[in-house]
């Protein structure tokens, strides 16, 4: 990969919440490891798939390089910018050049203001459209471009379905230009036959505006069709991650190997190994020593308790953080 | 593999149709339709209505000042409806009729007075527990809830008695004003308690959030968003409390706490009406009827328009 500066840089991006717990009449303190140390890098024009069940921190990790939750811990750089140094007002004008398109479209779009009013907010909060015509014009342009009508900006959100939101979601979400954009399951809560639209709609924007995406998924079918490189979270750490088309044919970590095998085929004349995965994600409250994953691992051996493994070079730029992973 | 997206290539919608082709209605509009297919709901608003425009207009609906007695008459017993006065005179020979009317600007001037002061003082520090959260949160709520503890007409009552506990008579526009004071103290809690709850939701509903990672300003996002989102369980509020607060007015103008002679009141005539309840016992029924129908119309009126303002009505 031709390296110049990357987009979006994030080393060690550690989010805990500190939660009490109620035991009788004693209140436990405890942490909960939502995200435990996390790198990622996005670079420009790139797609990159953040994947795991749900629980293990994708979305939290997405909230946090926005700093729409507030990091415990590491640095997030956007264009050479460290994002944790801003505050205030400056803070409030980086999120023109990254923003966030959310699972729920019925949940993200307030019911009380009209379309145009919704797209055209972040122009005005940046100064960018300096009225409200002004705005609502802009707002029609940006309708038109993710596939609505213009004269939807008279209208409310009550009125439109989930996939049309979505799309009112996205108009919101490159209203001001931005150069990446986190994609937080933005087609999970839609119906099948919308997803497809959305994810067309997604690169054909990608193309268009010059967009970067961190998308954020428990599909991995979806991830596959969309992202240039994927990395694959267990429990707040990424366990792998490599360009799509390798992960996908040979995925290195076991945890990675489960989900691919539980991907259903839509063919029922082909059966696929299937590598059972058993119990439950452990608590992210008292993390297992060693590998996370070790409790539900099927090679999992004594090593796997006494040493956490690192995120391990495979070769053609492929990494697991398994002991026993095989190189290329 | 997973997902067939050559198939649904193959035919690409050029724009979604939109769910339904009705011209546009805004959630406040909806409301409105909602309310007005409602019978009971338009029943007391007009009841309402006419109550507000009789209490403005009351010198000219009216033949008598409501300190006017009439001293043609016997002045020291009240007297039956005749000619002259439609439904009687009091004790004092003023005429019953004009002082219900105006009592209607007192029992609405007092409600209404005091419903702005707990909205005001409500909602700022509702918004402000709710908005802001910890330490300055926990204050705010353990000092409301302090106040809340207190029985509310007691207080009100207490309030109002420490006020006017001087040792000269006070004059009677000032007891109106003490009426102001002591609902008011005794009516934020409950407003700030709703506003600062809802406002706690409402923070964290995905849609704030949006605003907030697009980089709306924080002001923008209370006024734009936080704001007219709580506007509808605060009307319904609102209107609940108005008939509170005529209620309480009344008691206390009952119990002689509230509004003073020579200025009429229902609760006070009903107080004045109670030693001539076996003669002249219209004295009690006019104002007891007036300030039933008057709490039930609000009443009924909020809870109509909590129906109507709740999202979960909308089809």
């Amino acid at each position: 990969m031709a390296q110049t500066q990357p987009l979006l840089d994030v080393k060690g991006l550690v989010k805990h919440f500190k939660v009490t717990r109620r035991d009788g009449l004693r209140s436990i303190r405890e942490t909960v490891h939502a995200v435990d140390g996390v790198d990622i890098l996005v670079n420009q024009g790139e797609t990159v798939g953040l994947v795991g069940e749900s629980g293990c921190g994708k979305s939290t990790a997405g909230r946090a390089i926005l700093r729409l939750l507030e990091p415990t811990s590491g640095t997030i750089e956007l264009e050479g910018t460290d994002v944790m140094k801003l505050s205030g007002e400056s803070l409030r004008t980086i999120r023109k050049k990254m923003t966030i398109v959310f699972q729920d479209p019925f949940a993200a779009l307030d019911p009380r203001m009209m379309i145009g009013d919704i797209v055209a907010e972040p122009l005005m909060a940046h100064s960018i459209c300096r009225t409200r015509s002004e705005g609502i014009d802009r707002a029609r342009e940006l309708l038109k471009i993710v596939g609505l009508r213009p004269e939807f900006v008279s209208r409310y959100p009550h009125e439109f379905s989930g996939g049309q939101r979505q799309r009112v979601g996205i108009a919101r979400a490159i209203a001001t230009d931005p150069k990446l954009l986190i994609l937080d399951e933005p087609i999970s809560a839609l119906d099948i036959s919308i997803r497809a639209q959305i994810l067309n709609l997604l690169e054909d924007l990608q193309s268009s505006h010059g967009l970067s995406y961190l998308f954020i998924a428990h599909d991995l079918s979806v991830v596959r069709h969309i992202c240039d490189r994927v990395a694959v979270m267990y429990m707040g750490v990424i366990v792998e991650e490599g360009p799509s088309t390798q992960l996908f044919s040979s995925p290195k970590h076991p945890y990675t190997q489960a989900l691919l095998a539980s991907v259903p085929i839509a063919d029922p004349s082909k059966r696929r190994e299937r590598v059972p995965l058993e119990g439950d994600v452990p608590s992210p409250v008292s993390i297992p020593s060693g590998c996370r994953f070790r409790a539900r691992c099927p090679i999992a051996q004594d090593l796997c308790a006494q040493q956490i493994p690192l995120l391990r070079d495979l070769g053609n730029g492929q990494f697991a953080a398994c002991h026993y992973a095989v190189s290329n | 593999m997973g997902l067939h997206t050559g198939q649904l290539d193959a035919v690409p919608p050029k724009f979604e149709e939109p769910a339904i082709s009705q011209p546009s209605t805004s959630p406040g509009r909806d409301a409105i339709i909602r309310l007005r297919k409602n019978p009971v709901a338009m029943i007391c608003l007009i009841y309402i209505l006419s109550l507000i425009l009789i209490a403005i207009f009351a010198p000219l609906l009216t033949h008598y000042d409501y300190d006017y007695q009439d001293s043609s008459r016997y002045a020291s017993l009240p007297a039956p409806p005749d000619h002259f006065h439609r439904l009687g005179t009091d004790n004092l020979g003023q005429d019953v009729l004009s002082r219900l009317i105006y009592g209607a600007r007192v029992s609405l001037g007092v409600s209404v007075v005091v419903v702005i002061i707990e909205v005001f003082i409500g909602v700022t520090l509702g918004l402000i527990a709710g908005f802001r959260s910890g330490m300055t949160d926990l204050v705010l709520m353990r000092v409301t809830d302090v106040m809340f503890a207190f029985p509310d007409l007691l207080l009100a009552i207490l309030l109002a008695a420490v006020i006017r506990s001087g040792s000269q008579a006070l004059p009677p526009v000032t007891s109106i004003l003490t009426l102001f004071v002591a609902l008011g103290i005794v009516g934020w809690p409950g407003m700030t308690r709703l506003v600062r709850g809802q406002a706690l939701a409402l923070r964290e509903k995905e849609y704030i959030e949006a605003a907030r990672a697009t980089g709306v300003r924080e002001k923008n996002i209370l006024f734009r968003h936080l704001l007219p989102n709580l506007l509808s369980p605060i009307i319904v509020q609102v209107t609940q409390d108005l008939a509170g607060y005529i209620l309480a007015e009344s008691t206390l103008s009952f119990l002689g706490l509230g509004v003073q002679p020579p200025f009429p009141s229902w609760g006070q005539m009903i107080s004045n009406a109670l030693e001539y309840k076996d003669s002249q016992p219209q004295l009690i029924f006019f104002p007891s009827l007036l300030l039933a129908l008057t709490v039930m119309a609000f009443n009924f009126f909020g809870d109509a328009l909590r129906d109507a303002l709740d999202p979960r009505m909308r089809k």
